[in-house]
């Protein structure tokens, strides 16, 4: 066995122990050992939700997974930067959707004419030709469906049926009443129903 | 009963007889498919894509860096605030009383403990003396609201009258008793306590003066 195996092994081992440390603790008091400086809550929390955070930005910012980088350690880079700003009597998934839906729209901003105007509902195209639906041109087919929903109906969209966010979490990340959720979600929903409406559902097979 | 959760759990033939109708209430069963259709289809699509697409593996390093960085920033901030907050800290009175009290008997009783080991300390250096105890062996009863008097006597009483008496024949003239003491002898002595006093003394006293010092300091 060489160095390098030996050290791929040596952090393998740390990283089952700190699975198990950090296994029955809850995002909150992982957060609240971050406020304190805690290295290894940091890791943990960055385990949980680095991919999530990550794919949601990578949808908000319109499949651009560079950026979606950029931002992701810019949204870690603020929770470590200013840890007190969290509440850990809130919901921690809540506030780092925030801070990533936040981050997206700031960088939607500083494009100009790169946004959406965010409530306006689009004009869909027409229904696309006949296309299969495993192939990768149906799935740039619905990719483009899902972009050219308004930002917040995708967010709203994203949130629910990718995050698996309640309509109260939602509610509380897009910083909107309830009842607007339901219908920007209704709304999202409908306009992709239309849209896809002449393929036969069918779920993808790699 | 919410219809965006129906809209992903079920399809339309799955709903019950009730959720069909609420959900008929609000949507065309065509309507219903086609947005079931595209939650379907969206969230495989999410499935497909999200599992190609992972973070760098230095992602963290930025904020770890950071996280590092503020730590060593705060590491001796942490000290003083440690500190600070021990001064800080606040205790109910009565929290203060009852700690003043602990420690007042705590020490008390510590005292109590030293005082035993003198005691055994004194009693293994006198352990060759010999030590006279008197015990009680009679027990004498008295009636009720009986009244003792004790009378303390000084029993030395003769003793010291004698000696009272003998001082005061001492500085008058000298006693016929003690001729063989030369009157020159006492002179010279008398002259000799004085040298040595006014060698002694920061301030040099005349024989008078001495006599008076002498005089007051020794009772006749």
């Amino acid at each position: 066995m060489n160095q390098t195996e030996r050290g791929n092994k040596h952090s393998e081992l740390i990283k089952g122990v700190l699975m198990k440390i950090t296994k029955n603790k809850s995002d909150e008091e992982l957060m609240q050992h971050v406020q304190e400086g805690a290295e290894w809550a940091f890791n943990a929390l960055y385990e949980r939700y680095s991919q999530r955070i990550l794919y949601f930005m990578y949808k908000m910012l319109r499949q651009d997974e560079a950026k979606a980088q950029d931002l992701l350690q810019d949204v870690f880079l603020k929770i470590v930067e200013a840890p007190e700003k969290f509440d850990v009597k809130r919901s921690f998934k809540t506030w780092i959707f925030t801070v990533a839906a936040n981050s997206c729209k700031n960088y939607f901003r500083a494009q100009k004419g790169g946004f959406l105007a965010l409530e306006q509902a689009p004009e869909l195209s027409t229904a696309p030709a006949l296309i299969q639906v495993n192939s990768a041109a149906f799935k740039k087919q619905l990719n483009n469906a899902l972009d050219e929903l308004s930002y917040v109906y995708k967010e709203a969209f994203v949130l629910k049926y990718k995050e698996g966010l309640s309509l109260q979490e939602i509610a509380l990340v897009m910083d909107c009443p309830l009842g607007t959720v339901k219908s920007r979600l209704s709304s999202a929903t409908k306009l992709l129903g239309k849209r896809l409406a002449p393929f036969k559902a069918s779920l993808f097979v790699d | 009963m919410e219809i965006h959760d129906l809209l992903e759990a079920k399809a339309f033939e799955e709903l019950n007889a009730v959720e069909q109708a609420f959900v008929l209430e609000q949507m065309s069963l065509e309507a219903y498919e086609n947005a079931r259709k595209a939650i379907v289809l969206s969230q495989s699509l999410f499935e497909l894509e999200s599992a190609q697409i992972q973070p760098k593996a230095n992602a963290s390093n930025k904020a770890l860096l950071a996280l590092r960085a503020k730590n060593k920033a705060a590491a001796p901030r942490q000290k003083t605030a440690w500190v600070a907050a021990l001064f800080a800290y606040k205790i109910p009175a009565w929290q203060a009383v009852a700690a003043l009290l602990l420690v007042f008997f705590f020490v008390r009783g510590l005292g109590v403990v030293q005082q035993d080991q003198t005691i055994i300390i004194a009693n293994e250096s006198l352990r060759d003396t010999v030590f006279m105890k008197e015990y009680i062996t009679q027990i004498k009863e008295l009636p009720a609201d009986t009244v003792v008097k004790v009378v303390y006597r000084d029993s030395n009483k003769k003793e010291k009258a004698a000696q009272r008496v003998f001082a005061s024949n001492h500085t008058g003239q000298p006693s016929k008793g003690n001729v063989n003491v030369k009157p020159k002898a006492v002179v010279q002595e008398f002259e000799d306590v004085l040298q040595y006093y006014n060698n002694a003394a920061s301030a040099p006293a005349s024989k008078d003066t001495f006599l008076q010092l002498m005089s007051d300091a020794t009772y006749f």
